[in-house]
């Protein structure tokens, strides 16, 4: 755009403003002949629309004080604070009734035009009109101006903000907490009469020149009893001030008293650290938006050590270590039923701290410790310098093993020179202090490596190129790493035994990330069959067994896995001790292994003897990702789907921050909160997490890969659960060509995609097909997962529920009375598997209309419904299934008033979501007209 | 709160609070300048009658301390608004980068969520956005920038505005259509 331009649109725009749209366009037609980028921008300033009042009230043209048309005798002094709907005027009153002055709160012009806007000073004034507490500004008077407005007369509390009196003052760590306890209580006062705050800020507590806090403006606040105010409190749930918003306000869900907790540790990280939890995120709101609900914080003690590394004193960090870093990290849980319970628990927790009792939020059980453990260390530090401070220890680390075993001391040095070299910048205006990122310092290596470093004594380059290639592998840049390693191993040829098997550990490993489970087998078994038992090589022998144990039990070969990783263990206990990190990754693999089993004990067992050491040695942010993701897998195999979900979702962003979005490891996330969210029926949210898996696999892995082919089905699943078919039935097609190519036919997850085409044609009403899909699981994993494998009960039971819908109801009783009470041995009671078979046999016996059959199966309905209620929204099928057959029961065996709504109702929802033609639904209703 | 005796002495005191950070007495000094410049204005369309001698000294007072150059000596009452005006914008917006800046971030702000929605009220144009767009606008056409400034930082109608730049009425409402739909297309994108 330039003036010349300008004039030629302001000639259109003129010319046009007596045309009718037809005729306008005409115009700007011919005018524009042969102008395209003229025409565009003609027709877009054409296009605009103003509000009325754009540009039409000059901002210093608000209400003049003078004029306000309060009802009494308030002579107004100046404006004391405005915002976008209220603003509050200092007053004083003149009647001589009343000495002293008021805050008088209106609203403002705009807000005026709104018809909620007034609404909510209503709904303020009836609010403060229960509030009497000496820590809440009170509401002295309220009326309507002679506009018909109304208008709040307020105590006037001249004071601070409690975020600037805390600078200004510098009170001790104390007295800072007895301020905020106060707070707690005013907002614990409201909390028991029923209102939410909502807005709790600094900007909305005062501390006045005595030192007392006072609460303000309830503006947004709501009435917890009254049910009646529907439209203004969801209207009301938009309004927020995103830096001490909650993260379930941020989602627009329900708002509780919780909500008011989270603010409140808001609140009190900011006094206790002065910065936010979120950092250097809240100068955006999409960032801000994005670490309030997904960002660990940082510790309070770490926040605050990492300023004074600017120059503030190190000895508060050490006070706020341990018991605040606890309470204040307790009140900012992401999930509101972590939180305390109530502003009481938090100010209680606060209490116990000043007198030196153990705080409630540092007790508990051992999940509960993992979580703790998880919390104490949490990481909020930038992306790039978390991932810095990671591949340079990891780098530094393993080049002093070297050091310490085979290169001699010397080549040591060089390596070292050479590490350091990368970090030096050549270029001072380059210099961004120490925000230069791994990727950086790892491309500026590589160049090296392959420039001025090709002239490096070969194992000095060697283990470089090692370095390099297994970094590169940490940050998820398998395909900058593979040429690395590859050459690292070539390099290698002639060396001594132990630096050939760490290059091949270290392409194995790769391979394994890269889901070429084949090709780690192959790379560390030549090397296993040559070891060496003395000195280091026990070292990289553990290191090997352990790579190729986690190969086959992604392979499916499982008693193989399960005695190389015993080796691994044992020798590892040996060399590092029971209490070492290197026996918990050992832990681990053995975690995924009986996993994989089925066996939940064991896997129990073994997650928590890996938990246990962790939590006595410092863990990196990438293992407590991990940790919380078998947290959250253990959970889900359990049934107790809500619990894993905000591990799997924590474990996620955690990956996220630290890995970046492209990372393997990111994928797995992915996938594994994708499916909670599915399994919970959060169809629509676990689609798009699908999605990313898939796609990024198949960017990372290509579409011939194990890996890939898993995600691939798992986004076939996804569209099978939004009702999308065909779609569902080729990606599934698909995903099984490739997995049974790359996995092998009774793969778990191989069998886990053919279950899910059994549920698909189940689904489309092809019942053979899916009777016999849903016997190929039970064939294939009869011997590769063993008999009572949960996956094979749960095919097993919907086997069962298939015959039944082929009318086959005796053998359809047999199928499911089996699953049944197979998972009643091996699955917790309320696991939503179990009670699925118990509805479905209660459905087929009714069905067969065997009266021994549904006195014996019906018995166990109303708790099977209870669990899949508690576990499903609902509208889901297997929802409105269970009803139909708790209804069924209920009727058949007379125990309860006929219910035919509820049937009806959930009739509906079947048909509606599935159609006429359902398999279930035609059942049913053939069931219902007998 | 009235300005009709408003004195130069008392605009003198405010100024110097403001100018030693007193964020309150600019407001008020602002208001002050703003109610003579209304004034002013009114008289200007009625006849000339109205601004007396003594209103035209005050805000020429206000205008040397606020502006600092040399915004005595004007040679017509059009170019004494013209710079009125700026000094009104330029002390608007000042006012409002001060704001922002006070927020520590811009997080603290009570905001529709989520963001994006079209609230469609006055308060929702951001000065420092109206500025840039102005600066821009400067280039291309000036003498809408003038009308913008009348219209909208002092608060001028259509007439008024008109009188002061001694144009007609209905050019004047042309000029600023056109001003208003580039400024909220250039606001909006």
């Amino acid at each position: 755009m330039d003036s010349a331009r300008y004039q030629a649109l302001k000639r259109i725009f003129h010319n046009v403003q007596e045309l009718t749209d037809a005729g306008r366009n005409d115009y700007v037609d011919r005018t524009c002949a042969g102008d395209a980028e003229l025409r565009a921008q003609a027709q877009a300033l054409l296009a605009v629309r103003c509000d009325p009042g754009f540009l039409e009230h000059n901002p210093l043209a608000t209400e003049t004080p003078g004029d306000l048309g309060l009802e009494r005798g308030y002579r107004v002094l100046r404006e004391l604070a405005r915002g976008g709907m209220g603003v509050v005027y200092l007053a004083e009153r003149d009647d001589g009734e009343y000495r002293g002055q008021v805050a008088i709160k209106l609203l403002t012009r705009a807000a005026a035009l709104q018809p909620a806007a007034i609404a909510r000073l209503r709904q303020e004034r009836q609010i403060l009109a229960r509030l009497n507490h000496p820590h809440i500004a009170r509401l002295l008077d309220g009326g309507t101006t002679t506009g018909g407005m109304p208008y709040l007369v307020l105590e006037y509390v001249e004071g601070a903000r409690i975020d600037d009196y805390c600078r200004a003052h510098q009170p001790a760590l104390a007295e800072r907490l007895s301020l905020f306890l106060k707070v707690c209580d005013a907002v614990a006062y409201a909390h028991r009469n029923l209102v939410i705050h909502r807005d709790l800020k600094p900007g909305n507590i005062l501390v006045t020149p005595a030192g007392e806090p006072k609460l303000l403006d309830f503006g947004i606040a709501k009435i917890l009893e009254s049910a009646d105010d529907g439209a203004l409190t969801q209207e009301g749930a938009r309004l927020l001030t995103p830096r001490y918003a909650s993260p379930e306000q941020i989602r627009g869900e329900p708002v509780s008293t919780v909500s008011d907790v989270y603010s409140l540790g808001v609140l009190l990280y900011e006094l206790l650290t002065g910065d936010s939890p979120y950092a250097g995120a809240v100068s955006t709101p999409n960032a801000l938006a994005r670490a309030i609900s997904e960002h660990e914080p940082l510790q309070p003690s770490v926040a605050v050590a990492h300023a004074s590394m600017a120059g503030s004193k190190p000895e508060a960090a050490r006070r706020l270590r341990g018991d605040l870093d606890a309470i204040a990290l307790k009140a900012l849980r992401k999930a509101p039923s972590e939180r305390y319970s109530s502003a009481e628990a938090l100010a209680a927790d606060i209490q116990r701290h000043l007198v030196g009792q153990p705080v409630a939020a540092r007790r508990g059980t051992s999940i509960y410790r993992m979580r703790k453990f998880i919390l104490r260390h949490g990481i909020g530090v930038a992306t790039a310098t978390a991932v810095v401070a990671l591949s340079v220890a990891f780098m530094f680390g393993l080049s002093r093993q070297l050091g310490q075993t085979r290169i001699e001391r010397d080549k040591a040095a060089q390596v070292a020179t050479f590490l350091t070299e990368l970090f030096r910048v050549a270029d001072p205006s380059e210099s961004r202090g120490n925000s230069i990122t791994a990727r950086e310092i790892l491309d500026r290596g590589a160049a090296r490596l392959s420039g001025t470093g090709a002239n490096l004594p070969v194992p000095v380059r060697a283990t470089m190129l090692e370095l390099m290639g297994t970094v590169y592998r940490h940050l998820g840049l398998t395909r900058q790493s593979e040429p690395l390693l590859l050459e690292a191993l070539a390099q290698r040829q002639n060396a001594p035994w132990a630096e050939r098997a760490a290059a091949a550990a270290a392409l194995a490993e790769l391979r394994l990330d890269q889901g070429r489970f084949g090709d780690a087998v192959m790379t560390v078994e030549p090397l296993l069959a040559q070891r060496e038992t003395a000195g280091s090589g026990l070292v990289v022998t553990s290191r090997l067994l352990l790579d190729l144990g986690q190969a086959q039990i992604r392979l499916g070969q499982r008693e193989a896995a399960e005695r190389v990783l015993n080796e691994a263990l044992r020798l590892r206990q040996r060399i590092f001790g029971d209490d070492s990190v290197e026996v918990a990754e050992v832990l681990n693999a053995l975690v995924n292994l009986t996993r994989e089993r089925g066996d939940l004990l064991l896997t129990e067992r073994y997650f928590h003897q890996a938990l246990a050491i962790y939590e006595r040695h410092n863990a990196d942010p990438w293992t407590l990702a991990k940790l919380r993701n078998n947290l959250g897998l253990l959970l889900l195999d359990r049934g107790d789907y809500a619990a894993a979900e905000p591990l799997l979702e924590r474990s996620l962003a955690t990956l996220r921050q630290v890995l970046g979005e492209e990372h393997p490891a990111v994928a797995m996330s992915l996938i594994n909160l994708g499916s909670v969210k599915g399994r919970r029926g959060k169809y629509a949210e676990a689609d798009p997490l699908l999605q990313r898996a898939y796609a990024l696999r198949l960017k990372l892995f290509g579409a011939d890969n194990g890996l890939t082919a898993t995600a691939r089905a798992n986004v076939g699943y996804s569209a099978f659960s939004l009702g999308r078919f065909g779609q569902a039935a080729e990606a599934l097609d698909a995903a099984l060509a490739v997995q049974e190519k790359t996995l092998g036919k009774d793969n778990l997850y191989t069998l886990i995609t053919l279950r899910n085409l059994a549920a698909l044609r189940f689904t489309e009403g092809r019942l053979q097909d899916a009777a016999d899909l849903y016997r190929g699981v039970l064939e294939r994993g009869a011997k590769s997962l063993g008999a009572n494998h949960a996956l094979l009960l749960q095919s097993r039971a919907r086997l069962g529920l298939t015959e039944r819908c082929l009318g086959r109801t005796d053998q359809a009783l047999v199928d499911l009375a089996a699953a049944e009470s197979a998972q009643r041995k091996t699955l917790p009671a309320n696991h939503p598997d179990l009670a699925e078979t118990t509805i479905e046999r209660a459905d087929a016996a009714l069905a067969a209309g065997d009266s021994d059959a549904i006195k014996i199966s019906c018995a166990g309905v109303p708790g099977a419904h209870a669990v899949i209620a508690a576990t499903l929204p609902a509208d889901s099928y297997d929802l409105a299934y269970a009803e139909l057959v708790l209804t069924g029961c209920a009727e058949t065996l007379g125990l309860a008033d006929a219910t035919p709504e509820r049937r009806l109702a959930a009739l509906t929802t079947l048909t509606q979501r599935y159609g006429q033609t359902h398999p279930l639904v035609v059942a049913t209703r053939a069931l219902g007209s007998r | 709160m009235t300005h009709n005796a408003a004195n130069p002495g008392e605009l003198t005191e405010l100024l110097a609070h403001w100018g030693q950070g007193d964020a309150v007495a600019g407001e008020r000094a602002l208001t002050m300048v703003y109610a003579e410049l209304k004034r002013m204005a009114a008289g200007l369309l009625h006849g000339g009658r109205a601004v007396t001698l003594q209103t035209t000294a005050l805000v020429n007072e206000a205008l040397i301390k606020m502006l600092g150059v040399d915004a005595a000596r004007f040679d017509n009452r059009a170019h004494f608004f013209g710079v009125a005006a700026r000094a009104m914008r330029q002390i608007l917006v000042d006012h409002a980068r001060r704001r922002a800046a006070d927020k520590r971030g811009g997080g603290e702000a009570l905001v529709e969520w989520p963001p994006g929605l079209d609230v469609g009220v006055e308060d929702s144009v951001d000065l420092l956005a109206l500025d840039q767009a102005l600066r821009q606008l400067e280039a291309f056409d000036a003498d809408q920038v003038r009308i913008v400034e009348l219209r909208y930082f002092v608060g001028l109608s259509i007439e008024e505005t008109a009188a002061v730049l001694g144009l007609h009425p209905s050019a004047v409402n042309r000029e600023w259509a056109m001003a208003r739909a580039w400024l909220k297309q250039t606001l909006t994108l």
